[in-house]
């Protein structure tokens, strides 16, 4: 959720990285860093504990993983970090890549598959998805195993679920009721 | 011979010893009558007045005793119609006492009854819903574990081919609500 806070943060990252002219980059990795995150329970947990010193804190920026990325994105992740906002990352990233969809006439589109797509079924997705919402998407690639099998697209507040994960939990629904 | 008949013969035979002289009858007469006057005048009103006494004293204890008599039966009357009565209301009170045992016991009967047949009521439809709860759990849970199951078996056999299938489906999908 976009708060007035969260937006300020976005615009800052955005400034930041459109200086260091990554915005694309920056937005990639950070969103990477973000369902990252989002899917490790112990990772979230070290970096919104405010009783962590932040230089504790701060060695996710310094790890070897993020060695690799872009100095922007680190930047963007210490500044987060320390002004103890690391518990809206995600909405900070998303908020980031939404700024970056639009400035190139987008609109931002998050896929979650559970194994890595071929480039031809990326494509054959993307326009699907254009069609179906009639809109120009930048769609992000997310591999996420609790999909189980299928695809599942979030844009903008619309979901559009084919998930095996969905269809298992209205079973369980069902078989509960 | 024998001396009473020798000395009656010796008085002048046997009218002389059964018959007294008339000289002697004569005295004898007249003493008779003047004891019997004086007897009249002296003794016989006084003996009269004392056999008067004694008679109305004799007759008043008698009436004395009629009254008591009476009294007595009054009495035995009262007592009796007093008894007759204390069994009457004895008898009354054990015939309301009976009756209302009767009612009492009709009426814990009934309530005994009217209880035992809601506990009944109660206990077979706190079974029925405790069937039903369980028969609900049980199927609950094996769905669940069906589910359970199938959502392993499905994790684990899903290959990158079928993943891909997956996918292609949902292009699919999107493209025909077009």
């Amino acid at each position: 959720m976009t708060t007035e806070r969260t937006s300020a943060y976005a615009d800052a990252i955005v400034a930041i990285a459109r200086g260091e002219h990554a915005l694309e980059t920056v937005e990639d990795e950070l969103l990477a860093v973000a369902r990252t995150v989002a899917g490790n329970e112990e990772l979230r947990d070290a970096l919104v504990d405010e009783q962590l010193p932040v230089g504790q804190r701060l060695r996710l920026v310094e790890s070897q993983v993020l060695r690799a990325a872009h100095p922007a994105t680190r930047t963007a992740l210490a500044m987060i970090i320390t002004a103890e906002q690391s518990s809206h990352l995600s909405a900070i990233a998303e908020a980031v890549a939404n700024r970056a969809a639009a400035s190139r006439g987008e609109e931002l589109a998050e896929v979650y598959v559970a194994v890595e797509l071929d480039e031809p079924r990326r494509a054959a997705l993307k326009a699907a998805l254009e069609r179906a919402t009639g809109r120009k998407l930048d769609v992000k690639y997310h591999v996420d195993e609790s999909v189980v099998g299928g695809v599942r697209a979030k844009i903008g507040d619309t979901v559009i679920d084919g998930s095996l994960a969905r269809r298992l939990t209205d079973l369980r629904t069902r078989a509960g009721g | 011979m024998d001396p009473i008949i020798v000395a009656v013969e010796d008085a002048g035979g046997a009218y002389g010893v059964i018959l007294p002289a008339p000289g002697e009858l004569l005295w004898g007469a007249v003493a008779f009558t003047i004891v019997f006057v004086i007897l009249s005048k002296l003794a016989f009103p006084a003996l009269g007045r004392v056999l008067d006494d004694r008679a109305a004293a004799i007759q008043g204890k008698m009436e004395e005793a009629d009254a008591k008599l009476v009294e007595a039966e009054e009495a035995r009357r009262s007592y009796e119609a007093s008894v007759a009565d204390a069994r009457g209301e004895a008898n009354r009170i054990i015939e309301d006492a009976k009756v209302t045992a009767e009612q009492l016991r009709a009426d814990i009967l009934t309530r005994a009854e009217a209880e035992a047949t809601s506990m009944l009521e109660r206990a077979q439809a706190d079974i029925s819903a405790e069937r039903d709860r369980a028969l609900q759990e049980l199927r609950t849970q094996v769905g669940a574990l069906s589910v359970e199951l199938a959502s392993r078996i499905v994790e684990r056999e899903l290959d990158t081919a079928t993943h891909q299938t997956l996918v292609d489906e949902y292009i699919q999908q999107l493209s025909s609500q077009n």
